[in-house]
């Protein structure tokens, strides 16, 4: 009754090709999972031998031959491969087989358990296709530096952008710490650390630097740290891409130069033009003065010639004859076109704050 | 009869404006420097000073100054008489000086005598 029960379970299941083999390597048994991977209705296979599930290149190997001395000698064989179908076509298999031995311990023949992992194969297939594309995408860059590092900064790829950087042959610095990248004050410093330490805790670390080349000298690099971490979230170890910045920093450094030379000159200009300045409000100065003391030195005889004369003119002294009074207005009409040429000849102004002089005189 | 202060440090100026003035029938008082035009304007109360400019011992500027900051002169009006070249009068127009924030009329030297008299008039009537 437990037989016919498992004879049963057996027939029915469709995901596992479940058949018994006869000591010879015959099949004896078949089941609906069986019929569905590889095709053979069970009339078409029964008593044929397994090797018929073999391509060729296991056959002239003698493959089916050495699973069941396997399967003999350790109980079991395990195999992965592809098996063909009725059709010729083929699938990925894993094949398990196991010899079946009565109480008495003689062979009565071998169960064969196979499942088609034709799908996971394609999807490993492809996974593996698509890292070796990436691969070599990054192995081909020569304008970034991109590497990984172990957890501990160690470093365990290397490309072709690295090596143009940093001079290093992949074999040179495989292994070694990332370290050795940075300038002695960075060392000093702890910034290799720092950065790991960054990457570790913000996810990135970004950083703008000199670094060093094999041959010991610098370049200005741009640096990017990633933490690398499986789905688990364990850390995996960190991805570093670096680029040459140099041009651009000695571009910049150039303008910086230009720029504080341009400020200097300017500096320099404007100090000169502020001497020159000052010398001509001096000079204004002195010109103000000069023209303010003409200007009293010449008017005050005039004022003293023209009115002596206008007193006399005017009769304050006593009558005047009538020829000497023509006169005496002939010379204050002089008199006073004489102070007008002076107030030209000296362009001074009619109203003029007062204020500045006087502050100054007291 | 008006009282005018003259100061004026040119003894011949002083004298002649001096006689103008008293020839029109003011009575005259008379400083030969911005110090002493201080003391007399002080002293007498004019009804107007006549002030030079350029002078040694306080400036007519800075005489003006001291007697606009005293309440007992503050009041006396001030007529600029001056041959610097900030005091140069153009026309019918008195010209402007500027003592702190505040203007006075000026006649520029040489000056014609009606013109200084017709000012004065303005300043203290008749």
């Amino acid at each position: 009754m437990r037989s016919e029960r498992f004879r049963l379970l057996v027939a029915g299941m469709i995901d596992y090709a479940i058949f018994m083999l006869d000591p010879g390597g015959h099949i004896v048994t078949w089941n609906a999972g069986a019929q569905r991977l590889k095709g053979y209705q069970a009339d078409e296979i029964m008593g044929r031998h397994f090797s018929c599930f073999y391509p060729l290149e296991d056959l002239e190997s003698g493959k089916p031959a050495r699973e069941l001395e396997m399967a003999l000698t350790e109980g079991r064989s395990a195999d992965e491969g592809w098996r063909l179908r009725k059709d010729g076509t083929r699938f990925w298999a894993d094949v398990v087989i196991t010899a079946v031995r009565d109480e008495a311990g003689h062979l009565r023949g071998f169960s064969k358990v196979t499942r088609d992992l034709t799908q996971r194969k394609q999807a490993d297939e492809a996974l593996r296709a698509s890292e070796e594309r990436y691969r070599l995408l990054v192995a081909g860059m020569i304008d970034y530096a991109i590497f990984m590092l172990d957890p501990g900064g160690h470093i365990v790829t290397w490309n072709a952008g690295a090596q143009r950087l940093k001079g290093y042959q992949a074999h040179e610095i495989m292994g070694r710490h990332f370290s050795c990248f940075y300038a002695p004050e960075d060392l000093e410093g702890g910034k290799p650390a720092r950065e790991l330490e960054m990457a570790l805790t913000e996810g990135r670390s970004a950083d703008e630097g000199w670094r060093l080349r094999k041959d010991g000298t610098r370049f200005w690099a741009d640096v990017v740290i990633t933490a690398v971490r499986d789905e688990a979230g364990n850390l995996r170890g960190f991805s570093k891409v670096t680029r040459d910045l140099t041009q651009r920093k000695e571009a910049e450094e150039s303008i910086r130069r230009l720029n504080g030379d341009l400020e200097r000159r300017v500096r320099d200009r404007t100090t000169e033009l502020e001497r020159v300045n000052a010398q001509l409000k001096e000079l204004g100065q002195r010109k103000d003065d000069l023209v303010n003391n003409l200007s009293h030195e010449l008017r005050t005889p005039l004022t003293i010639i023209r009115e002596s004369i206008a007193q006399v003119s005017d009769g304050l002294f006593g009558e005047v004859p009538a020829d000497q009074k023509r006169h005496l207005d002939k010379s204050l009409v002089n008199v006073d076109d004489l102070a007008h040429i002076v107030n030209n000849l000296l362009d001074v102004s009619k109203l003029e704050n007062l204020e500045e002089p006087l502050l100054k005189k007291s | 009869m008006k009282t005018l202060l003259v100061v004026d440090d040119k003894a011949d100026i002083v004298e002649l404006v001096k006689n103008r003035l008293q020839a029109n029938n003011y009575q005259v008082i008379v400083a030969s420097d911005g110090r002493e035009g201080i003391k007399k304007a002080q002293q007498y109360k004019p009804d107007l000073i006549v002030m030079d400019i350029m002078m040694p011992n306080y400036s007519g500027g800075e005489a003006v100054k001291v007697l606009k900051s005293d309440v007992a002169t503050k009041h006396i009006p001030v007529l600029f008489l001056s041959a610097a070249a900030s005091s140069v009068d153009d026309g019918e127009e008195p010209g402007r000086v500027c003592v702190d924030g505040q203007f006075f009329p000026a006649i520029g030297k040489p000056f014609k005598p009606e013109k200084l008299l017709f000012e004065i008039k303005k300043l203290v009537g008749d």
